[in-house]
């Protein structure tokens, strides 16, 4: 806790606006609690003037600078990214000669009937059964009986 | 109960009571001397299958649709002599149903036993009509023309 009455003129002498610069100068020198305000006031600056320093590059450094924003913008490892694609391409010509060779072996999608008779039969002796599409494609099974049935 | 199984038994309770409409069409065919094909009103809905055939006169015997369940045999008197039975058994990747169907006649006799003039076995596809024929009826024969509605 400050209690010197001194203390506002320390602050204006630090800031340097004090009326009796050497009156003040002479009192920071006799009081300790003045001497030890004015010293937290010139590390406090000085920490400031330190955070506020600004970087500068010199000649020497910027060749190093500009090639570490170049690696970070160049293309990622082109040549592995090329196999990368010629692996892909290679993999989609494979498979396209997988099918094409599957097609010629089986003759391609087999042509799905509309209507399938699996199976047909009759248990009328003497009778047969055939099994036919018409031209429309209409799917029929005719059942050929014998005379003897058909009366 | 978990949800999951529980979505999965209702499921297999829905599939299993799922239904499939099967029109039968049955109709008279012989010749009675006609130049040109007759068809009478009730055969309109299969005469586009039936034009091929080299009788010349049709006429309806019977027209109806059969609500059968997938395994079940679901039978229907078509004609004093014969009866039609229909058993769905299952639909394929192209969404065919597969159906086996029968004609039996009725027995002759007290003692006689149903036989079976026609059996077949069909994957057919939605509303694609088929022909069944060749069944002795009187003078001429009966066509039985089968398609699934769904």
């Amino acid at each position: 806790m400050n209690t010197c009455r001194w203390i506002k003129e320390t602050q204006r002498w630090c800031d340097g606006e004090a009326v009796d610069t050497e009156a003040v100068e002479r009192h920071v020198a006799e009081c300790a609690v003045c001497a030890s305000h004015a010293e937290a006031i010139r590390v406090m600056r000085g920490g400031v003037q330190a955070a506020a320093t600004r970087e500068i590059i010199s000649d020497a450094q910027f060749p190093a600078f500009m090639e570490g924003i170049r690696e970070h913008i160049r293309p990622d490892r082109p040549l592995r990214r090329g196999w990368r694609a010629l692996t892909s391409l290679s993999a989609t010509a494979a498979l396209v000669v997988a099918l094409i060779g599957f097609f010629l072996l089986t003759g391609g999608p087999q042509d799905v009937q509309a209507v399938e008779i699996e199976l047909y039969e009759t248990e009328l002796e003497g009778a047969t059964v055939t099994s036919y599409y018409s031209e429309d494609g209409t799917a029929t099974v005719w059942v050929t009986m014998p005379e003897e049935e058909s009366s | 109960m978990n949800p999951l199984v529980f979505s999965l038994i209702v499921a297999t309770l829905m599939g299993a009571s799922e239904t499939v409409n099967i029109r039968a069409v049955v109709v008279h065919a012989y010749d009675s001397g006609n130049k040109e094909k007759e068809f009478d009103k009730g055969c309109e809905e299969v005469r586009d299958v039936l034009k091929d055939l080299q009788f010349d006169t049709y006429r309806l015997v019977k027209a109806v649709t059969i609500s059968a369940s997938f395994g079940k045999e679901t039978s229907t008197r078509v004609h004093p002599r014969y009866t039609l039975h229909v058993k769905p058994i299952s639909r394929d990747t192209h969404g065919r149903t597969k159906v086996f169907v029968r004609i039996s006649e009725a027995p002759k006799t007290i003692r006689g036993k149903p036989r079976n003039v026609l059996t077949t076995t069909a994957n057919a596809a939605p509303r694609k009509k088929f022909i069944l024929g060749g069944i002795t009826l009187d003078r001429g024969k009966g066509i039985v023309v089968l398609s699934v509605l769904n």
